[in-house]
């Protein structure tokens, strides 16, 4: 197993972890708002941030302004978009149950990758220790 | 790491502490026909508005929390009950009281509630997941 695969492996647990934390802050500003009227719930779409090989190594989080109904598309950088679901007679279109859940799966996701990034250093850790035996 | 979950999700408990304080003062007041400003007593409501919590040095980045912006009085008609035997009635036996509904101000008790519990959950979540990351490495 050469380095360039521990540092593959390294840096993808790396961007799971910002992007999850990104995720994280999102759905907790729905869940404050879930009441607010005229509000509109964002979301971070997981898959598309790390499908997106343009942004290895870099950790910038563009965020498109509020203002744009269009999403604009950023080349790296973790894309924040509304949700696009229905709105209510208030103008809000959280929905707070649906957002507890994504939350619940989320710490999930974030703490998984702690994990697995703690074994991997642990693994390397243990190689040079060993090694020099 | 950005710690601006933590604004965001305490804002909302102050939001709903508040909104909580002014459901309270409406079923305290439910039958309250004398006030300091004359007349029955007038229900109140908070107007919720998103704001901008945390770091401001990008403003694109700026997550936002909520507050309240406004406490109102409702401004209508009281509600105007058939009770000669009560010492404020009027001439016609009928009495000025609140114009407000129990079952609603229940209703949005629980509503306060659960928010309250969302967010108070969502800031549990967030250190539990900022404290395990410290055992990356351990």
């Amino acid at each position: 197993m050469g380095m360039n695969s521990i540092d593959n492996m390294i840096s993808i647990y790396k961007r799971v972890l910002d992007v999850s934390s990104m995720r994280n802050r999102v759905i907790a500003e729905n869940i404050a708002n879930a009441q607010t009227p005229g509000y509109s719930a964002l979301k971070v779409d997981f898959d598309k941030y790390m499908k997106n090989t343009n942004n290895l190594g870099k950790i910038d989080m563009v965020r498109t302004s509020r203002n744009h109904i269009s999403q604009s598309k950023q080349n790296s950088g973790i894309e924040i978009e509304k949700s696009g679901l229905r709105p209510r007679a208030d103008g809000n279109n959280v929905d707070q149950d649906l957002e507890i859940t994504k939350m619940a799966e989320n710490t999930i996701v974030y703490k998984t990758a702690v994990e697995l990034l703690s074994r991997k250093f642990k693994m390397l850790k243990m190689t040079i220790e060993e090694g020099g035996k | 790491m950005d710690f601006t979950t933590f604004d965001i999700s305490a804002s909302a408990l102050s939001a709903q502490k508040v909104r909580m304080d002014v459901i309270a003062a409406n079923l305290a007041n439910i039958n309250t026909t004398r006030t300091r400003e004359g007349g029955p007593y007038r229900r109140q409501d908070v107007i919720f508005k998103s704001v901008a919590k945390g770091n401001f040095s990008n403003h694109l980045n700026s997550a936002m929390g909520v507050d309240v912006v406004k406490i109102t009085r409702d401004q209508g008609p009281a509600k105007m009950v058939n009770d000669p035997s009560h010492p404020d009635a009027d001439k016609n036996g009928y009495v000025a009281m609140p114009n407000i509904s129990l079952m609603s101000e229940m209703a949005n008790m629980m509503l306060a509630t659960r928010s309250y519990e969302a967010n108070a959950e969502a800031i549990s979540s967030a250190k539990s997941m900022y404290l395990r990351a410290l055992d990356i490495g351990r």
